[in-house]
Parts: C-alpha cells; structure tokens; sequence
C-alpha cells in the first residue's frame, strides 16, 4: 500500500467522503452503510472496510484518483 | 376438467388422517379437482372464500398485501397441505391471495360441502384443528421473532440518533457524551425499562456496548449499525 493510501486509510469515514464525494456511490455498490451514518465521524476508513469484510488495499484503489473538491452540502455528515 | 382424483390422492394428507377407505371415497366423490398453470391465481384476498382447498400436486404461494400494498409472504403450500379452508369458518373472506408458482392439481369443497363432511366425519374437523393449531404455534413463533427485532432495531436507531448529537471517540469505541439511563432510553424508543435492560444486556455479553450507570460507550458500532439497519452478516473472510 503507498504512502497515500496508507494516510487515506487513517481518515475518519465521514473525512474521506466528504473530500471525495465520487466515492458515496462505490462505498453503496460494495453495501456499505457509511455515507449519512451515524459512526461515519468516529470510524476511519481501514475501520470500515474491516467491518464489511473488505480488502483494504483494493478498496482504496478502487476509489483512487476520486479525489475532488470538497463538498460542503456533506459536512453535516 | 381433470378426471375425478382416486381417493388414494387423499391418503397421506394430515386433513383426511383417519378416515376409513368409506370416508375417503365420500370427501373424493365431493371435491371439485382442478387444474391451475403457473403463475394463475387460484383465489384473491377479499374475495368471498368460497371453497376449503387441499394441494394435490404443485405449489402455491400464499400472498397478503397490506393497507400500504406491501406484499407479504405468508407460507408456501406444498402437495397434501390444505389451504384457504380458515376463512370458511371465520369471515367467510379469502385473507389472502394463493397463487399457483408451478403447475398446480388442486381440490376444493364449497364451504356448505366442507361443513358437511366435517359433520360426517368428525376426524375431518379434529384434524383442521390440529393443522390450525400448528400453524397458530408458528405465527407466534414469528410474532415474536418480528416483535424482538423490531424492539431491537428502535433501541440500536435510538442509540445511533444520539451518537449522531453527542457521540466521542474514546480508547473503547464511540461514547455517548452525556449521562444516560436506561429509562432514558425506554422513553426514547416507546419501550419498558425492563425490555431495554435486557437487549443492552445482550449487547454486552456480546460486546457490543458496554454500559455503566450513566454512560454508554458502543465498542462495535459497526454491529449496532447492522442490527439497526438490518444489514447482512459480512462473511469471513480468510
């Protein structure tokens, strides 16, 4: 895993969505919960894969290069 | 119109248990066999139940639609299995759809018929109350499954409401930040204390909160999400 990935990892879920609102529909289409959740806030990305059984590493490079602006209408999340 | 059945296709069905060869041939010589494709319906909810059914071979699928026009699956009927016969003695209303999901051979009494040939032979009426009875047992069964979870899923969707308002990352998890107590929670969810303290218990001994006097810390909020949100079991991995 990169450097990149690794801090990526280590995001709240709440961050890492907010930052990357392209990635909202690819968390859905693997079943997670995360996006409007309550322990969005609390649980970091490495976390939540964990929870839901997926491979960290693919994941994140699933999600690679969806970094965008961030999306201020997703901060209350 | 198929041919008239032979009384042996009553042999083996729990509604005709007990009946002499006599007995057989009289429920056979008043039945009205018919035959229902795929995907047909063999009655509708609402409608006057006209008949008792018995399967004969197929499988049908008992369907009830709520005010809302959900749909709920109520049983699936298999070869020998009566069905439809309840309504014959309470409303006199079918309380749900069957409908044919294979090709169906079916056997019906009108309900003046079935009323007959339970006079005529009592063991018919003892059996239908033995099925009736059965099937009684597993809607508590289900009733009570449906009535704990959905206990269940109030109290983790409450508990999440306030994660979501005051919830803090602690060592052990996610705390809830403010002095809660069981009867708080109760209140919240339209529960009883008593009922409250029993599922926060089982989460405990599951280790998915841990509740002191006043605290609540959830320490697999991943779990509570799942119990609340219904969500399938994650498979293991290797």
């Amino acid at each position: 895993m990169t450097a990149r990935e690794l801090q990526l990892a280590d995001l709240t879920m709440a961050e890492f969505m907010r930052g990357r609102p392209a990635a909202v529909p690819v968390l859905l289409r693997h079943g997670l919960a995360c996006p409007g959740c309550a322990m969005a806030p609390f649980m970091t990305v490495s976390e939540a894969a964990e929870a839901y059984g997926l491979e960290l590493g693919a994941l994140l490079e699933e999600m690679a290069g969806l970094d965008g602006p961030a999306c201020s209408s997703m901060e209350t999340v | 119109m198929p041919p008239p059945p032979d009384p042996a296709v009553l042999r083996g069905m729990p509604l005709f248990a007990g009946l002499d060869a006599d007995g057989l041939a009289d429920a056979v010589a008043l039945a009205r066999p018919r035959l229902h494709p795929r995907g047909t319906a063999i009655f509708s909810q609402g409608e006057p139940a006209a008949a008792g059914h018995a399967l004969i071979d197929g499988r049908v699928k008992i369907v009830q639609t709520g005010p809302d026009g959900q749909q709920v699956v109520m049983r699936f009927i298999g070869p020998g299995e009566m069905f439809g016969t309840l309504a014959i003695f309470t409303d006199g209303l079918y309380p749900a759809d069957a409908v044919a999901v294979a090709d169906c051979v079916e056997l019906s009494w009108p309900a003046a018929t079935m009323t007959e040939l339970m006079d005529r032979h009592p063991a018919i009426a003892r059996n239908a109350l033995s099925i009736v009875g059965g099937r009684l047992r597993e809607l508590q069964n289900r009733l009570r499954e449906v009535a704990t979870e959905r206990v269940e899923r109030r109290i983790a969707h409450a508990l999440l409401r306030l994660v979501r308002q005051a919830g803090r990352r602690v060592e052990a998890g996610v705390e809830i930040d403010f002095p809660l107590s069981r009867q708080d929670v109760a209140e919240m969810t339209g529960t009883t204390l008593h009922t409250v303290s029993r599922t926060l218990s089982a989460w405990e001994s599951q280790g998915i909160v841990e509740s002191g006097r006043q605290q609540v810390v959830i320490r697999k909020p991943h779990a509570l999400v799942a119990i609340a949100e219904d969500l399938p079991p994650v498979p293991k991995r290797e």
